[in-house]
């Protein structure tokens, strides 16, 4: 049981940094502290898609890692 | 009333991320024992500055302990090198959006490296901690701690696009934040200290008066008086309504976030170095140490000028004024212009830069006079971060409001 916990564990959290990696940020992160926001950019579809796939992953990472740490 | 609801949702997203962010802390790494690892580490001096950016994440190991530190170490690490590498200059200055773009991919890789290697050294440093140290144990710590980091990016990211503010600074606020009650009680109700009362009046008289000189330093402008052309004709006497406004402190709260994070650098080193001269030199700029002050405020300036050099380009001005066709009473367009920019920025600049450090100073003056302990943890750096992040965020709901005000009046 705690072997296949693991597994998915380790291939939930895999695909979750490799899914936030592919993000395509228009925020400039740091670097544009006070500066003016895009506001009124549409997001594309497959950054939704991404959106949501990530936060599928997120959930799951964090859902995973309380179960084996309390187990 | 659609514009309101919209920037409710903003609001309300970005406390659910905010939330989110601050929930897994308390998500323990699995196998260490958390018992023996808090009570070692409460002593900790790196700990505990490190704690300031990760909001206590640190001395628990929970699975964002990490924080976004990574991410603003690579930052700076990106904004020193697109200044020395000419292709990153290129990317970020002639290439508009998509060099950014790519400048912003390239420092999160960044991240993701950084955030790998310093993972990969608290597995080791928490051996004594562990039931079960061995290989798979390494390995579950740093993907567990990397991928928690990687989030913390990622909600940042989403908070600047799809929240209010910026995303980077507010969880920084939120982790200074949520360190304040614990600061404040080893301060104030540790049994050894005598009428705490009147030290804590003072104090909250002392907390105030350093907000109100941050606020006044953050949102300080010099006007430069400008002339269009069309003005000329009508009169000789200058609209005072139209200037230059050239901020104070133009980097905002990134020179002192910035230096602060570089202040961590050599109680970082002292861990892994073991010479013993290079260590005794490494311990000047510990935060108990001789230099560190000194250190400190040059860091603060370099940080200041640095920024201001990002942010304002004097040239930039000068052609946008002449294309306006307005110009600086009594100065040249041009050359003149530029240099004229140039000399006040730099003034502007090294005042905003020293009001910053003496800001920085006041909690250590403090400690000396009511022998008040611990004022440090949420010194100055703590409180100019609270102060400058929340102007900045306040600014933006605004400008979001008046924006939106503008877009349906044009609808």
């Amino acid at each position: 049981m705690e072997q296949i916990l693991k597994f998915f564990w380790y291939s939930s959290t895999i695909i979750l940094i490799f899914t936030i990696l592919i993000h395509n940020p228009k925020s400039e992160g740091l670097g544009s502290v006070g500066a003016q926001n895009q506001f009124f950019s549409n997001t594309r579809s497959t950054e939704n898609t991404l959106n949501k796939i990530t936060w599928l992953f997120l959930v799951l990472f964090l859902l995973l890692t309380t179960i084996i740490a309390v187990s | 009333m659609s514009q309101k609801s919209d920037l409710r949702n903003r609001i309300i997203f970005t406390l659910f991320l905010l939330v989110l962010a601050r929930l897994g802390i308390f998500i323990p790494v699995p196998g260490i024992d958390h018992d023996a690892f808090y009570a070692s580490v409460e002593k900790n001096t790196l700990v505990n500055f490190l704690n300031i950016f990760s909001g206590g994440g640190f001395s628990t190991i929970g699975i964002f302990a990490l924080g976004i530190v990574p991410y603003i170490n690579s930052s700076i690490v990106m904004q020193l090198l697109t200044k020395i590498v000419p292709n990153l200059e290129k990317l970020q200055k002639e290439e508009g959006e998509l060099g950014r773009q790519k400048i912003t991919q390239i420092t999160r890789y960044l991240a993701l490296g950084w955030a790998t290697l310093q993972s990969g050294a608290i597995s080791i440093w928490v051996k004594p901690y562990v039931f079960n140290w061995n290989f798979a144990f390494v390995c579950e710590s740093v993907l567990a701690l990397t991928a928690g980091s990687m989030i913390i990016m990622w909600l940042s990211e989403l908070i600047t696009e799809k929240g209010i503010g910026n995303g980077a600074s507010l969880l920084i606020f939120q982790n200074i934040v949520s360190g304040l009650p614990k600061n404040f009680t080893q301060s104030f109700f540790d049994a050894s200290y005598s009428n705490a009362s009147l030290k804590f009046g003072l104090f909250i008289a002392i907390f105030l008066l350093m907000i109100i000189i941050t606020i006044c330093v953050q949102e300080g402008t010099r006007r430069i008086k400008i002339i269009s052309a069309r003005q000329l004709g009508k009169s000789s006497i200058l609209d005072p309504n139209s200037y230059l406004p050239l901020k104070l402190n133009q980097g905002g709260v990134m020179p002192i976030v910035f230096a602060s994070a570089s202040m961590a650098l050599p109680s970082y080193l002292t861990q892994i170095i073991q010479n013993k001269t290079l260590l005794q030199i490494l311990y000047l700029f510990c935060p108990n140490g001789s230099l560190y002050l000194l250190l400190y405020c040059a860091l603060i300036l370099f940080f200041s000028y640095f920024y201001t050099s990002i942010v304002m380009n004097p040239e930039d001005i000068a052609i946008n004024l002449k294309k306006m066709g307005a110009s600086i009473p009594n100065i040249r367009p041009g050359q003149a212009t530029i240099d004229y920019l140039q000399v006040i920025l730099n003034r502007l600049t090294f005042l905003g830069a020293s009001f910053l450090f003496t800001v920085a100073l006041i909690p250590f003056i403090i400690e000396k006079v009511t022998q008040i302990q611990n004022l440090r943890g949420l010194g100055a750096t703590s409180l100019l971060i609270l102060v400058g992040v929340a102007i900045d965020t306040a600014k933006q709901i605004q400008t979001y409001v008046i924006s939106k005000k503008y877009d349906s009046m044009t609808k």
